[in-house]
C-alpha cells in the first residue's frame, strides 16, 4: 500500500491554523490506508520516525497563514513537497468565508474550509496511489 | 517582573495530550487570564516570526507538553536562547498525578472526560500564570 505524507502547518494562535489541522484529520479520514499524519512539532524537534516520513513519503503540505510555516519547517528539513496546499490562496480563489469560526473551537466554518483542502489533497493522493487510493477510503 | 506570560503548547496533532494542552492553552489565554497571557505557536517560532520570537525572549513561558519528548521546551531552548524563564508542564504526568483518564477522548475530539482534564490543567496553569506574574 502506497503511503503519503500529510504535514499541516498545526499552528495555534489564528484561526485558519485550526483548520489547517482539521484538514489534515480530515484527509486521514477519507484516505486512512495511505495517509501517515505528520506532526509539525515532532518533526520541527527531529524525532527518528517523523523525520524519516517526512523524507522518504511523498508529501503534502498545508499552511494555515501567510507566514507559511509548514513550508519553512519543510524547507529547513530538506524536504521537497509535492504539493503545498496554501489556506489563505484557497479561501480567495474559492470564495469561502470562516466567518463565526473560532480557533478553539472546530465550527462549520472550519469544516467547509478543511473539505476543500481535503478535497484537494485526496485528489493528489489518488493520482500518486493510483487505484489503491480511490478503493481504501470508502 | 514581567507584566505578561507566554503559554507555549506543544500542540501534537497526533496526541490527546497535544489536544488537552491545546485547548488548556485557549481557556487560560482566552477566558482566564486573557490581558496577562499571550499564546506561542512552535511552527512560527521555528519559522523565526517576529512575534512569536518576543513572546518568547520577553516573557516567562509556561510549556504544556503533549510528547514526552518535550518539544515545546526543546524549540524554545533551540530557538529563543535568551528567553527569561520556563516552567514545563507534562500533560500526561499532571493528568497522571491528578488521576484525570481520558480514555473517552482521541486526538481530535475530547469528551467529558477529556474536557475535565483540560479544564484542570487550565486551572494549574492559570495558577502557575499567576505565581509567575508575582514574581515567584
Amino acid at each position: 500500500m502506497k503511503k503519503i505524507a500529510v504535514m499541516a502547518c498545526n499552528g495555534i494562535g489564528q484561526i485558519t491554523s485550526t483548520t489547517s489541522r482539521i484538514a489534515a484529520w480530515e484527509i486521514k479520514r477519507l484516505r486512512p490506508k495511505n495517509v501517515v499524519l505528520i506532526s509539525s512539532p515532532e518533526l520541527m524537534c527531529d524525532d527518528a520516525k517523523t523525520l524519516k516520513n517526512a523524507k522518504n513519503l511523498p508529501l503534502i503540505g498545508i499552511d494555515g497563514c501567510m507566514k507559511k510555516c509548514a513550508t519553512e519547517i519543510l524547507t529547513a528539513k530538506g524536504i521537497k513537497a509535492r504539493l503545498i496546499i496554501n489556506l489563505p490562496a484557497l479561501l480567495v480563489e474559492k470564495k469561502l468565508s470562516m466567518a463565526g469560526a473560532v480557533r478553539s473551537k472546530t465550527g462549520p466554518g472550519h469544516k467547509r474550509v478543511a473539505k476543500a483542502i481535503a478535497d484537494i489533497a485526496v485528489k493528489e493522493i489518488d493520482k500518486l496511489c493510483g487505484k489503491e487510493g480511490t478503493k481504501n477510503g470508502k | 517582573m514581567a507584566n505578561k506570560i507566554c503559554v507555549w503548547p506543544s500542540s501534537e496533532i497526533n496526541s490527546v495530550y497535544g489536544l488537552i494542552g491545546r485547548q488548556a492553552a485557549y481557556l487560560v489565554c482566552e477566558r482566564t487570564r486573557p490581558d496577562k497571557t499571550v499564546i506561542g505557536c512552535m511552527p512560527a517560532l521555528f519559522a523565526g516570526v517576529d512575534e512569536d520570537i518576543d513572546f518568547a525572549v520577553n516573557y516567562p513561558v509556561i510549556t504544556l507538553e503533549g510528547h514526552p519528548a518535550h518539544n515545546a521546551s526543546k524549540l524554545l531552548k533551540e530557538y529563543a536562547r535568551n528567553h527569561l524563564k520556563t516552567i514545563v508542564v507534562d500533560v500526561r504526568s499532571f493528568l497522571k498525578n491528578k488521576r484525570i483518564n481520558v480514555s473517552d477522548s482521541s486526538e481530535q475530539r475530547l469528551g467529558p472526560k477529556g474536557r475535565k482534564a483540560a479544564a484542570a490543567l487550565a486551572k494549574h496553569t492559570t495558577k502557575l500564570v499567576d505565581e509567575l506574574l508575582r514574581g515567584r
